[in-house]
């Protein structure tokens, strides 16, 4: 009876033996599935991890632009001056603006800073179109001088595509002065960005203003419309 | 799993793309709601299918506005206008305003001279979140009895 009953429960575990061991030969490809999206899935998150490190990162560290005159000329004076010498103040971009393609919502203040940033970055970029670039500074300083007497004119200097001119004021409400004088007459008439520092010791307008031909928006912007 | 959020991250992104096309838009207006900048342009203007004429002997200026979406990134200003004064041309100040009337950006295109047919003045500022657009024209005087005109202007925003 014993030997029956020993028999019999060797067969049943045999049998769950392999029916376990044939389940386990049909099931691999989805065990390597499994296995494998597990393993992409933290593939994933290590790289989302190294990202937002790099974002920190970058975000802790303001990136500086330093504009220099490609040709070495400087642009205050209009005389030579040594290869490399930076024309410009350096600019600071805000803490977390280097990394491209962060959306934000910017308060007009901010875009206005930030779209003078780029031109200032665009202009230092450039070379010198030395005929055109003198010729068009005079022009600036005798619209300025005949047009809007009350400012004084802290810095103008032309590259390639565009001039930029920095204009001081003795109040905030000349800076509502500024366009309606010039606008109107070359070289404003190709297209100026007013850029209005309010806060300022001395209240400041800079104005970039575009070459005849040229745009403000980059070839990529363009296409983008 | 990963297969299911790639297909979901698919979708999301085709909804995101026709969003963002569907938001750029242009809006169009007639030279008819032009107005004069001073009260001696007044009885120099006259309106018609072809927006708004000078009848006078002497140039005359209107102003002509626009509602863009507030904060919306004005990208193109254009203006068609007749020059049939072989002396004076058509000349239009585009303005993008912030929301105190500060011009943010301004170009004043002018026709390339006298002729039958219309011409295209066209900007296009710089990235803005503009508040509104204002627009300048000078319409040259009456020249051999044929007008001068602002006909129509459109502003594309996206």
């Amino acid at each position: 009876m014993n030997r029956w009953i020993v028999l019999s429960l060797s067969i049943i575990v045999l049998g769950s033996g392999l029916l376990v061991y044939s389940w386990r030969r049909s099931s691999p490809p989805m065990d390597r599935e499994i296995e494998s999206e597990q393993a992409t899935a933290k593939e994933v998150a290590r790289d989302v991890r190294s990202l937002k490190r790099e974002l920190a990162r970058i975000k802790a560290t303001p990136a500086k632009v330093v504009l220099v005159e490609p040709n070495g000329v400087d642009s205050n004076a209009g005389e030579e001056a040594q290869p490399g010498t930076a024309f410009s103040a350096e600019v600071a971009l805000p803490a977390g603006e280097a990394a491209a393609g962060v959306v934000e919502q910017l308060t007009p203040e901010e875009q206005s800073q930030r779209i003078a940033t780029e031109l200032d970055v665009r202009l230092a970029g450039e070379g010198r179109d030395a005929e055109w670039s003198s010729a068009t500074r005079q022009k600036i300083l005798d619209v300025m001088a005949a047009s809007l007497p009350a400012a004084s004119v802290v810095e103008a200097e032309c590259a390639e595509s565009m001039c930029r001119v920095v204009l001081g004021h003795q109040q905030v409400a000349e800076q509502a002065e500024v366009a309606l004088a010039i606008q109107a007459t070359p070289p404003f008439s190709s297209g100026v960005f007013y850029h209005y520092e309010k806060n300022a010791e001395q209240p400041r307008t800079t104005l970039y203003v575009l070459r005849e031909g040229s745009t403000f928006r980059t070839e990529d912007e363009a296409q983008a419309l | 799993m990963i297969k299911a959020i790639r297909n979901i991250c698919s979708v999301a992104m085709c909804a995101v793309a026709l969003v963002s096309t569907a938001s750029a838009a242009e809006d169009g207006y007639s030279g008819t709601v032009c107005n004069p900048t001073t009260s001696t342009d007044v009885s120099k203007l006259s309106y018609s299918q072809f927006g708004v004429h000078n009848t006078a002997a002497s140039a005359a200026s209107v102003a002509c506005g626009a509602n863009p979406i507030l904060g919306a990134d004005v990208n193109r200003i254009q203006a068609t206008v007749y020059d049939r004064n072989a002396a004076t041309n058509v000349c239009c100040t585009m303005m993008v305003l912030n929301a105190d009337g500060l011009t943010l950006g301004s170009a004043a295109p002018c026709s390339a001279g006298s002729g039958a047919a219309s011409q295209l003045l066209s900007f296009v500022p710089p990235v803005n979140a503009s508040s509104s657009v204002a627009m300048v024209c000078t319409i040259p005087a009456i020249s051999g009895g044929q007008l001068s005109h602002v006909t129509t202007y459109r502003v594309r925003t996206t």
